[in-house]
């Protein structure tokens, strides 16, 4: 499938900047709210729990439970630079500090629902993923 | 004096895998072929309205000119999937209603196959690079995620999405717009590799080129025209609480188990003055199996968990006659639009329902989507 280069691109500058920098370095970060600590994925401008404009840097853990998950077998429901992945376990976690994130599943497992897992971070073609795999409850 | 706006005609071109054709032409021959159908001229034509995604499709203004509109009153574009066919047929009938416009087409085309398949489409926006970075790309990918979550917190599974296939592919295999041959058998199911799982090749719609059309009126003006008006009960459209920055954007959606559907039923079936168990005829959006299932479950046509057993129960509601966009081609749902007027109008050949009275059509999967109530006069 096409890379949506532009708008990517733009969000990447602007408000979500953080969250690919962030990454860069290691660290999974997420906008907080000063005022009510409200935090979710993508960053919206302004705090949609409280309308407060204050949003700070707030570097998270990378543990959390299994909310749902899929294995895509096919090429064209990838995007072109992930077709090496396949089949590609993506998981959609509820992590501990409260945001819900996607991310990859390590190579070759499967996981379950309410599975207790933690990120690890991979580099892969000059970018910065994050691949969850099953920790200790 | 208060107008009640009616679906009056519909048109369609023929679904295939490579028209040959430009949009403009599948808009226009499908609009034309609506209006003819409705037994109306183009200069009785004061409205069009039509949906697109990241550009796949062809203004409203270039139908509007193409027809021989002589002054359009309204001309609406939105930048919508499948969430938008009940939304604009319901926006255009409150428009008729209040007397902004007399008579509407709405459409969608596209070449859904040959050009711009939304299977392979990326959704700009700031979701993006939350999806793309890591490979998690393509709708079905999406629909996939909630699918898994929605069997696993109703108790249900496999059993239940074939039971959506078993019946809407034998639908199909008596429907001659149908782009899918149907009777698919159930070790033809199983036996088929996961495309992404949950779903496999027949969870998932087949894309095709095409275009098809419904034309509103008065319901005055409609009692004088060619077929029995059908008319426009309710409409509702939701977008709850946090339904994200793009279409394929669900980070912050809360619950993966319950789309819009859950959201607008109150609103809907208030409206009408109706309850799903006054509904003769339900055409559910279904761009995949799952979403079927979380339909009759929101819309309250049986309990929480009971989906596939009310599928394969076969009670009184007849279900996506036609196949479904699964099996008769995926015009992002209008085509669900014009299949429920064609049921309540008496004329679905033989997929007929025998109660045709009153039907409820959806339109959207995920988080946003629309609704109608329609009811044969
Ligand atoms: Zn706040």
């Amino acid at each position: 499938m096409p890379e949506p280069t532009e708008p990517t691109a733009a969000a990447r500058r602007f408000e979500n900047a953080y969250f690919a920098d962030g990454l860069a370095q290691h660290r999974l970060v997420v906008k907080r709210c000063t005022a009510c600590e409200h935090a979710q994925f993508p960053a919206l401008p302004r705090c949609p729990a409280c309308g407060s404009w204050e949003l700070r840097d707030d570097e998270i853990r990378t543990s959390g439970d299994v909310y749902s998950w899929i294995r895509i077998n096919r090429e064209e429901l990838v995007t072109d630079d992930a077709a090496d992945l396949l089949p590609l376990v993506v998981v959609t976690v509820d992590l501990d500090d409260g945001v819900r994130l996607f991310g990859r599943y390590a190579p070759g497992g499967t996981p379950a629902i309410g599975e207790r897992v933690a990120g690890t971070f991979v580099e892969r073609r000059g970018a910065t993923d994050l691949v969850f795999e099953r920790a200790a409850r | 004096m208060t107008r009640t706006a009616a679906i009056c005609g519909v048109g369609y071109t023929p679904f295939t895998r490579d028209s040959g054709a430009s949009v403009l032409r599948l808009a226009v021959e499908a609009c034309d072929a609506a209006v003819a159908d409705a037994g109306l001229d183009p200069a009785d034509v004061d409205g069009v309205a039509t949906f697109s995604l990241n550009s796949d499709s062809t203004p409203a203004v270039a139908v509007a000119s193409s027809l021989g509109v002589t002054e359009s009153k309204v001309l609406l574009d939105v930048q919508m999937g499948g969430q938008a066919p009940c939304y604009l047929t319901g926006l255009v009938a409150r428009l008729i209603e209040c007397g902004e416009i007399e008579t509407a087409v709405v459409y969608r085309a596209m070449n859904g196959r040959s050009e711009s398949r939304v299977g392979g489409m990326a959704f700009p926006g700031e979701g993006a690079l939350y999806r793309y970075p890591i490979g998690y790309g393509g709708y079905a990918s999406y629909v996939a995620m909630w699918a898994t979550r929605f069997l696993h917190e109703t108790g249900q599974g496999p059993d239940d999405l074939w039971s959506v296939v078993e019946r809407q592919s034998a639908a199909a295999a008596t429907n001659p717009r149908a782009i899918r041959p149907g009777g698919v058998t159930r070790d033809g199911y199983f036996d088929s590799p996961f495309v992404v799982e949950p779903f496999r090749k027949w969870d998932c719609t087949a894309e095709v080129d095409g275009a098809c059309a419904v034309v509103l009126t008065t319901l005055e003006r409609a009692r004088d025209l060619r077929w029995q008006p059908v008319v426009v009960k309710a409409s509702a459209y939701s977008a709850h609480s946090q339904s994200g920055t793009d279409i394929g954007d669900h980070l912050a959606w809360s619950d993966y188990s319950r789309n819009y559907t859950s959201w607008l039923r109150d609103r809907l079936f208030g409206a009408a003055g109706l309850t799903p168990a006054d509904i003769d005829v339900a055409e559910i959006y279904d761009c995949f199996t799952s979403t079927v299932l979380i339909g009759l479950e929101g819309l309250g046509f049986c309990g929480r968990g009971e989906s596939g057993a009310f599928l394969r129960e076969g009670g009184p509601l007849a279900v996506n006659t036609h196949g479904g966009l699964l099996y008769e081609g995926y015009l992002h749902g209008m085509n669900t639009v014009t299949e429920a007027v064609l049921q309540l109008q008496g004329r679905a050949g033989a997929n007929q329902c025998a109660a045709h009275a009153t039907a409820v059509v959806t339109s959207g999967a995920l988080m946003d989507g629309s609704a109608l109530i329609l009811a044969s006069e």
